[in-house]
């Protein structure tokens, strides 16, 4: 069990559950506070549409609300949230007729090859870096549509990280892949993201 | 600047997620949080209120149980199907009595046994009594040879027979006659130009020949068709003490199986062997 770092309470996520599960829906009101950003985020910048994530993050909690009585703390509440909206993303995709399938899994998505290639340099660099103070509202959309652009199984592992805040290895057993592709999939999604920012200079 | 690894290896760079949480900051808008709150709460009452009613029924009785329709009257049909199967089956049971042929066809027998009298063969005359019997209650029309064929049948005298044998009446129609052509056959009969009492003494004979056929007749009809049954019939007389009746069923029996003797049991062959 661990305590949520997200809302700055003591009580765990886990226990909020399992309080829910008998009934007290002040409990499920603290859960969906502290996870309603996140999980609504991590479905908009999948979807990038605010109605589809709107469907699809309602879709999400009811069925946490309906799955409580089969909820089990074996993992963490977060991974099990997070479970459910890539299910539920992937639903989403294969209903829709015609449109391209983002996988979330799938490493041959285009530019992921070439991440692999540097993972092992040092690029990623931050602290002080005045790229972050700098960055203004209208700065934000262009690295929002920056992460657009990254492959979706890199993009996947960004918003799991960034929002969900998963580490490398919860993120490894969500997507059933080994913690090193996880990592490379991190460096790609990242210096992505650096390079728009640097152009955002 | 700082590296970009953590203490679990996580490759990371703080400008870009100090850039990104400036960035992105959306939340589902308040109508979305009410409804899956309102659905969140409605789902923990009704949790509630299943262990309330769990633990504390007297507190909030339910309503009163109505029992299902086919529940209350399952028993009813249940015994009401059983009673009409049973009276199907009574139905179907065969009688004795439907098996017996009616008064009416006993007293044709004279004049079915008398008019192939002229015209049949000895053979047709050692016919087994069941096919006699048979073929006065049934009739021509209805009857269905299960025994061997009867002679009758074979023996009847062809339209070019010679014209010192009498002119006889088909098997089949004699059979077939009623009460008053027996009666006006007995009238016009030879015997009518006798005296009275000569008459009335023959007609009393015939009568009871008639009547002696028709019973015996009337046995034979009710007698088993199968050997077996035979043979089962004749145990049982013998049983009964009845003798002669057993004595004549075995008669029957081998007028209709030549082997009728090997049908019998065993220890009622050396009685059958006494038996002519």
């Amino acid at each position: 069990m661990s305590a949520t770092g997200i809302s700055g309470t003591d009580e765990a996520d886990e226990a909020l559950m399992l309080a829910y599960a008998r009934g007290d829906a002040a409990s499920f009101e603290r859960l969906y506070a502290r996870h309603k950003g996140p999980t609504y985020r991590y479905l908009l910048r999948h979807t990038t549409d605010r109605a589809v994530a709107d469907e699809l993050h309602q879709d999400v909690w009811m069925k946490v609300v309906k799955a409580r009585e089969r909820y089990a703390p074996e993992a963490r509440f977060t991974t099990w949230l997070y479970t459910l909206a890539r299910h539920r993303l992937v639903d989403h995709w294969r209903s829709r007729r015609g449109a391209r399938f983002t996988s979330l899994d799938d490493e041959t998505d285009r530019d992921s090859r070439g991440t692999d290639d540097h993972a092992g340099s040092e690029a990623l660099t931050a602290g002080d870096d005045p790229l972050a103070s700098t960055i203004g509202a209208q700065d934000g959309q262009r690295l929002v549509a920056a992460l657009a652009g990254v492959p979706g199984p890199q993009r996947d592992a960004f918003l799991l990280h960034v929002e969900a805040g998963l580490s490398l290895e919860e993120i490894a057993g969500l997507a059933g892949v080994p913690a090193e592709t996880i990592k490379s999939r991190l460096r790609y999604a990242y210096r992505k993201l650096r390079a728009a920012l640097e152009d955002l200079q | 600047m700082s590296t970009g690894r953590r203490e679990d290896d996580r490759p990371v760079d703080e400008a870009v997620d100090q850039a990104w949480r400036a960035a992105s900051g959306e939340e589902p808008g308040p109508r979305l949080d009410a409804a899956i709150l309102a659905a969140a709460r409605a789902e923990a009452e009704r949790v509630r209120g299943v262990a309330t009613g769990r633990h504390g029924k007297a507190a909030r009785p339910g309503p009163p149980r109505v029992r299902d329709w086919w529940t209350s009257w399952q028993p009813l049909a249940a015994v009401a199907t059983v009673a009409g199967l049973a009276f199907i089956l009574v139905q179907t049971i065969p009688r004795e009595r439907d098996v017996a042929p009616p008064i009416t066809v006993e007293r044709a027998q004279p004049e079915a046994s008398q008019a192939p009298a002229a015209g049949e063969s000895r053979d047709a005359e050692a016919g087994p009594p069941a096919f006699e019997a048979r073929r006065a209650t049934e009739g021509p029309t209805s009857f269905t040879p299960e025994l061997p064929a009867p002679a009758t049948a074979r023996t009847a005298p062809p339209a070019s027979a010679p014209s010192s044998i009498p002119a006889p009446a088909p098997a089949e129609s004699s059979a077939t006659a009623p009460v008053a052509d027996t009666a006006e056959s007995v009238a016009t009969s030879p015997s009518r130009n006798r005296p009275a009492a000569a008459a009335q003494a023959d007609v009393a004979a015939e009568t009871d020949r008639a009547l002696g056929e028709s019973q015996r007749a009337r046995k034979s009809a009710e007698a088993p068709r199968t050997a077996e049954d035979w043979a089962a019939r004749i145990e049982e007389l013998l049983q009964a003490g009845d003798r002669e009746a057993a004595a004549e069923e075995l008669r029957a029996f081998r007028a209709v199986y030549a082997d009728a003797d090997a049908y019998l049991p065993e220890g009622r062959r050396d009685w059958a062997a006494t038996v002519d």
